[in-house]
């Protein structure tokens, strides 16, 4: 072998130095990236009117909105949105007796009966 | 919902249990009764409810009054002259064109035009005739328009309604379908259950109480009743009613108030009592005879009762 290398080598730290601060200054920007997007529930409103500009007049409009029960056999104006209405859940009502059978096969004086229904019109 | 079972204290020793359900459907009062085994109440009960559901399925079908009914879907385009029906509506429609021709063209569903005319403000509508029929058989019925009318079941849907509600009760000895007042009726033999008419004008007053002959071998029977006092209202031209006259296309001028009819099927009674109220006191009878009423009682504008002959056998 010849004799000694005598090259002198450039100093390593500061390069170490400028890598250490390009690895923070990395891991910096991926931190911000993963910072949750503002939801809308944690968004602040921002639908604030904006202040009318001077001199002009500022007018609340309602839009009434007028319910009208229609009767059977009625019809809603032209135009008019028909909504129909919540029918209650029908109410089912079960009951239960206990009876004599019909003694007899011939219908006879003081026989018992009984009305269990009415024949009527619709509706009444 | 409510479930009154009261705890009998003496059992008779002929005895039977009957169930009772009562509700709301069809824009009326529902009620189901059937007897029984004293043992048998729980299982009834479940069957009741079951019969109810699906008088409710078929009533949602059938009305005018909900858009996504067959019914409404079949009224939406008049002007489609050739539509297929669904098997409720089919077989509704295939009873209407039975009644139709059992009162010999006074019942028809096709005039649901003349009655909202009628309703809106007494204009007439022109008179016409027939002009729909039913084609295909099974899940290929069609209906066929020649105009493009509109359709109003009605009490026909009614009646049809509890015929076939009966049927589903065939299991038990008696049952009862009371569907808002047309009433269909099986039972094994003589019965003592009756059913009321009462005066549509005067509250608590009963016109006749109804039951099947001393001789009833049993079987099926309807009862139902239509009239002009209770679907009435004001128009320019006055007061009038929902009964259309096929005829005229205008509320029928009759001086029958109220018809209430016996016959083999409440679908059919029903058909006839409407037609014996359009046809009035003096042509309403041989309406009746010919369409094969059992018994009927018909009330004038006079006060007086007229009774078909043979009614008597019916009343109490």
């Amino acid at each position: 072998m010849a004799g000694k290398d005598t090259r002198e080598r450039p100093d390593p730290r500061p390069a170490r130095l400028m890598m250490g601060a390009g690895a923070l200054a990395a891991v910096s920007v991926i931190g911000a990236g993963l910072v949750p997007f503002p939801t809308s529930q944690a968004q602040a409103p921002t639908s604030a009117p904006a202040p009318a500009p001077a001199g002009a007049k500022v007018a609340k409009i309602q839009r009434p909105v007028t319910y009208v029960r229609l009767k059977p056999g009625q019809r809603a104006p032209k135009g008019a949105r028909v909504i129909r209405e919540a029918a209650p859940t029908p109410r089912v009502v079960v009951r239960r007796v206990v009876v004599s059978a019909p003694a007899s096969s011939t219908r006879t004086a003081g026989r018992s009966t009984r009305t269990v229904a009415r024949s009527r019109q619709s509706g009444g | 919902m409510t479930i009154a079972t009261p705890a009998p204290l003496e059992i008779p020793q002929q005895a039977t249990l009957e169930t009772e359900l009562t509700t709301r459907t069809m824009g009326g009062d529902l009620r189901l009764l059937v007897a029984s085994g004293l043992r048998d109440g729980a299982e009834a009960e479940r069957d009741l409810r079951r019969v109810a559901d699906r008088i409710d399925a078929w009533a949602r079908r059938l009305t005018r009054f909900r858009d996504d009914s067959d019914l409404a879907l079949l009224n939406a385009d008049p002007a489609r002259l050739d539509v297929a029906l669904r098997p409720t509506l089919a077989a509704a429609m295939t009873h209407a064109r039975a009644m139709s021709a059992a009162t010999a063209g006074v019942v028809d569903v096709s005039l649901l035009d003349a009655r909202l005319a009628a309703e809106a403000d007494g204009h007439p509508s022109l008179p016409r005739v027939t002009s729909w029929s039913l084609t295909g058989e099974g899940r290929d019925r069609r209906l066929l328009r020649t105009d493009p009318v509109r359709f109003d079941l009605d009490g026909v849907a009614k009646g049809w309604i509890a015929d076939r509600a009966l049927r589903l009760l065939d299991a038990y000895p008696a049952a009862l379908v009371d569907a808002d007042g047309d009433i269909a009726v099986r039972t094994a033999g003589p019965t003592d259950w009756q059913v009321a008419v009462p005066h549509p004008e005067e509250a608590g007053v009963e016109l006749a109480r109804l039951q099947p002959p001393a001789d009833w071998p049993g079987g099926r029977f309807g009862i139902a009743t239509s009239g002009t006092s209770v679907h009435r209202w004001q128009t320019a031209r006055g007061e009038t009613h929902h009964l259309i006259d096929p005829w005229t296309g205008l509320p029928a001028e009759t001086d029958v108030v109220q018809a209430t009819v016996v016959a083999e099927r409440a679908g059919l009674a029903e058909a006839l009592a409407k037609a014996a109220v359009i046809r009035g006191a003096q042509a309403g009878p041989a309406v009746l005879e010919a369409g094969g009423a059992w018994a009927a009682l018909l009330l004038l504008a006079s006060g007086d009762l007229l009774a078909l002959p043979g009614t008597d056998r019916w009343l109490d």
